[in-house]
């Protein structure tokens, strides 16, 4: 028996083996008196006991994870789990601030460096800036697009370029067979565009050097978005012949999924190009821009590094060339190069700015979340001074408690890191819906970001405790933690302020914005949501000489004014926001001294459709429209006052000329009539707002824009579209749009922004309130016995609610005070960009501070009311 | 408790009314030694049990190896009463042998 309790030891741990044999030899001892059958089966217990005491025996520590790491370890969790408020409240202000951060410099970065759609390796594509015309050497400001012209002299290339390639923006009407007329936004391209910026198909083939002759037969390439929504995803697309600008072409490839060429970041998938015709078939399309007209981009792929030195240097034989070939237009021609994203004026001065303004306002999120977490942590490690010194009192070294609190930080700055990455992943989510280009998160910013969290957190958690156990445990032990608590207040203070004053400037800002964008809903015009506008376009048909126009725009009027609930109609040579321009000369102005102002083409009804009114005079009537030049005008009353005329306005000479060929024998005109400055709401220029001459539509131009005054614009939208498609099916139907909806579409951006800083300054808000309750909340809790002692002596609860209440008051008027002061500056900039209310418009200053000042109350009052409850004898026990 | 099976209840039980070591657990409770004794060393694990090894001078006068006695912790015992009140049938199985 006992060689097999022997054997059976073997299976328990070494060191617990000969207690163990000694144990069951006696236990076999005791069984003894039960027989030696059951003795044995007994014994067969052993094996098992053997085997489980393997598990059940407490193990030494092998590893450092098995030792005092682990306790504390758990003490840390078991610390952070009992005050869950502050956990969650610091991982979300740094998660927030960390996630906003990243998120922003990701999205900039995707923009600026990050890979585009369909285009290989963007950091090996250089944009050429042309300048040329100046009198001096041009500067960086001077740089722009190219002409055909230009571009077949700069794609004779240099050694800095294994091939130069050019991009210009062009407008087509599309007949596919089977289907109705499309307009559709495109682009002239060089036949090797697709090989600078390595661009593969989706099918068939892209354009290529061969198609890029004038003898060529027109191949186009379609982009993806225009095969799947516009055509259905035909499989047969490739080789199928479909008109294009009148002319038969055949399409040879689709462009890969979300390709916008080196512009992704400008456009969204809605406006991105949708079909790429040969550059050489420009000159002879319809609607041809002048030879000397500059509206070519122009890219290089890059043999090496992007040295604009160097580059520029090589690149001027080109500007020689081009200088010869135009010597006054052209003259000092010079080529800058530059990232394809970037142009020759963007200093890296200018880029930093750009950088900072766009990143302030998440910086200032961090920066009030990482405040408010500097604040929690110094309010924390106050209470805990004493627990600090009971344990150092009960033997824990410097070293375990700085290792305690090291592990609490590393926990939490684990906790926010996983938190702002979670933020990141769905702000991208978010974003990518409205974004044309894949972005990734940057993770460089995420760490920096989470490294400076660390950094808060480590700094505001680990430093005073120790500092608290260097000094007298003693003393902290008697104090009852309460030394180390008033001793920050002035920091904990400090910051409660900073946070008020950097969420006052993030708010002021949203407001700005919003009160211009409730000031643009408001002073819409009334007749803005009756007011249908339709775009005829005549240059994207051959077929369309100045007959054919006047045809087609005298039966589409017959037709529309036919409808009962057609009010007016009108025509202008231009959109709502944008005119031409005139050069007019007042009686005695000499030939040099024309004065440049707007000018806006009308026809029909203008004067009741667009609101802008007659205020004396008459209209130009369809006489004055069918002479053969313009010899009355209308003004308006900007361009009275800002020309000075002198009285009566009526029946005033004025020259004008259209063109610089013009200025030699400017027109006579007599000012007929004079008209209302509209005042536009918003950053956009409406037209007729500045000083502004308009004029009688004679020859029909190729871009007419007709004004439909109607009750039932909805309605009539689908007539007008019907209408234009009776009367010729060729001609595809543009946007038939309300003069709101142009509003609208204007003021996008304003829009974006102002969600974008009121949303920003929600979140800053909300942290600073939270910043602002911890730190009353402490000072309630800190002085709890005062106010029992209070309450003893006869102060009633309305006055102790006063006091804690003029507390809260007092540290957010303080931070209203240094936000006006730095609120002033801001208010001044952003007035000089964004002229939208007044610069100190009190509808935004006074509703941001006191709705400042309302939350620091909120923050305030529910410590006040914890304080004004307290009992005299509750607050003796707490002593 | 959740880790506390029927078996841990028994011998907690047996312990409690005097049977000290492995066999006489064994023996009252009529549980195989592959069960009592793992149990046993769980118990002790779990801070229920502690066990002491009588002084070589008993094990000598009674002529036989030293003996490993059990009994309950503070804890232990608060658990058993716990589960008592729940199992009440429990505290009737075995005859007591009068707290030592």
């Amino acid at each position: 028996m006992k060689t097999l309790i022997f054997l059976f030891s073997l299976l328990a741990p070494g060191r617990i083996r000969a207690a163990w044999r000694e144990e069951w030899l006696a236990e076999l001892h005791a069984a003894r008196r039960a027989g030696a059958a059951r003795t044995f089966r007994i014994a067969l217990g052993a094996p098992f006991d053997a085997l489980s005491s393997r598990w059940t025996t407490q193990r030494e520590p092998r590893s450092w994870w098995q030792g005092p790491w682990r306790s504390d370890l758990r003490q840390s969790l078991r610390g952070l789990r009992r005050s869950p408020g502050h956990v969650a409240v610091v991982v979300l202000c740094l998660g927030a601030g960390i996630a906003v951060c990243t998120t922003t410099f990701s999205l900039l970065n995707a923009f600026t460096h990050g890979e585009l759609p369909g285009v290989s390796e963007r950091a090996g594509i250089g944009r050429l800036h042309l300048a040329a015309g100046t009198e001096r050497l041009p500067d960086t400001g001077d740089f722009g697009d190219a002409s055909v012209a230009d571009y077949e002299i700069m794609r004779q290339g240099s050694p800095g370029f294994s091939a130069i390639a050019a991009e210009g923006f062009g407008r087509f009407a599309v007949r596919v067979e089977g289907r109705a007329a499309m307009n559709a936004i495109g682009a002239f391209v060089s036949g090797n565009y697709f090989e600078v910026l390595g661009t593969r198909p989706v099918l068939g083939r892209l354009l290529h050097p061969s198609d890029d002759r004038p003898d060529a037969p027109v191949a186009v390439v379609i982009s993806h978005a225009f095969w799947t929504a516009q055509l259905g995803a035909p499989s047969g697309i490739v080789g199928q012949r479909i008109v294009i600008g009148g002319r038969d072409a055949v399409v040879t490839g689709v462009a890969p999924q979300g390709f916008g060429g080196l512009r992704g970041g400008e456009m969204n998938a809605a406006s991105g190009f949708a079909v790429y015709v040969p550059l050489a078939h420009a000159r002879e399309w319809p609607g041809a821009r002048r030879a000397d007209a500059r509206w070519l981009n122009v890219y290089g792929r890059l043999t090496g590094p992007l040295e604009r030195e160097r580059l520029e240097a090589e690149l001027l034989p080109l500007a020689g060339g081009i200088e010869a070939r135009d010597p006054v237009t052209r003259r000092n021609a010079r080529i800058a190069v530059t990232e394809s994203w970037l142009t020759p004026d963007a200093t890296p001065t200018l880029m930093l700015f750009m950088y900072a303004l766009l990143l302030s306002a998440p910086l200032t999120v961090l920066a009030i979340g990482c405040a408010n977490v500097a604040n929690l942590q110094l309010v924390r490690a106050s209470l805990r001074t004493r627990e600090l010194a009971v344990r150092a009192s009960l033997g824990a070294s410097r070293g375990q408690i700085i290792r305690l609190l090291t592990f609490e930080a590393v926990l939490l700055v684990f906790a926010a890191f996983t938190t702002a990455a979670f933020g990141v992943w769905v702000l991208l989510q978010v974003a990518s819906l409205v974004v044309p280009i894949p972005v990734h998160i940057d993770t460089r910013v995420l760490l920096f970001t989470a490294a400076l969290a660390g950094l808060v957190i480590g700094a505001t958690g680990v430093l005073p405790g120790l500092f608290s156990t260097r000094s007298n445990t003693s003393a902290h032990l008697r104090s009852g933690g309460r030394s180390m608590a008033t001793g920050n207040s002035g920091v904990r203070r400090g910051l409660v302020v900073a946070q008020v004053t950097l969420c006052f400037l993030l708010l002021l800002a949203a407001g700005v914005f919003t009160r211009g964008l409730i000031l643009i809903t408001g002073q819409l015009p009334p007749h803005a949501p009756h007011t249908l506008i339709t775009e005829l376009r005549f240059d994207v048909q051959r077929t369309y000489g100045p007959a054919e126009r006047r045809t087609f725009v005298d039966a589409f009027d017959a037709r529309v004014r036919a409808d009962g609930r057609v009010r007016a109609v009108a025509y202008t040579s231009s959109g709502p926001f944008s005119t031409g321009s005139v050069r007019v000369w007042r009686t005695g102005d000499p030939p040099d001294a024309g004065l440049l102002t707007d000018a806006v083409s009308i026809a029909g009804d203008f004067f009741s459709t667009s609101g802008v009114r007659l205020v004396r005079g008459r209209a130009l009537t369809r006489a004055d429209a069918a002479a053969p030049t313009a010899a009355v005008v209308v003004v308006n009353e900007t361009f009275i006052k800002h020309f000075q005329l002198t009285e009566p306005v009526l029946g005033q000479p004025l020259r004008l000329s259209r063109s610089r060929e013009e200025e030699a024998a400017p027109q006579l005109v007599t000012i007929v009539g004079v008209a209302s400055a509209p005042v536009s709401p918003g950053i956009g220029d409406f037209q007729g707002e500045d000083p502004t001459v308009y004029l009688p539509i004679g020859a029909w131009p190729d871009y007419i824009a007709a004004w439909i005054s109607t009750d039932s614009a909805s309605q009539i939208a689908d007539a007008v579209r019907r209408t234009i498609t009776d009367l010729d099916p060729e001609l595809p139907a543009l946007a038939v749009r309300t003069l709101e909806d142009y509003y609208v579409e204007d003021n996008e951006t304003l829009q974006m922004i102002a969600r974008t800083a009121g949303g920003l300054g929600i979140v800053a808000l909300l942290l600073a309130v939270s910043g602002l309750y911890s730190v009353i909340a402490f000072f309630v809790a800190l002085r709890t016995g005062e106010f029992g002692i209070r309450v003893a002596l006869g102060a009633r609860s309305a006055d102790i609610v006063r006091m804690v209440l003029g507390q809260a008051l007092r540290l957010a008027g303080m931070g209203l005070a240094a936000g006006a002061v730095l609120g002033t500056p801001l208010l001044i900039a952003l007035h000089a960009n964004f002229p939208l209310t007044e610069r100190f418009d009190p509808a935004v200053i006074l509703p941001t501070a006191l709705a400042l000042a309302l939350t620091a109350l909120v923050a305030g009052w529910v410590p006040a009311r914890r304080a004004s409850s307290i009992q005299a004898s509750e607050a003796l026990r707490a002593e | 408790m959740g880790t506390l099976s029927y078996t841990g209840l028994f011998v907690l039980q047996a312990l409690a009314q005097g049977h000290r070591f492995g066999f006489d657990v064994m023996d009252v409770t009529r549980l195989p030694s592959g069960t009592v004794y793992p149990a046993l060393r769980r118990l002790e694990t779990l801070g229920l049990v502690r066990s002491d090894w009588e002084t070589d001078r008993e094990a000598r006068g009674d002529a036989r190896p030293r003996r490993r006695y059990y009994e309950l912790t503070k804890t232990g015992r608060a658990q058993l009463v716990e589960a008592e009140s729940r199992y009440r049938a429990v505290a009737k199985l075995f005859p007591s042998r009068g707290r030592v």
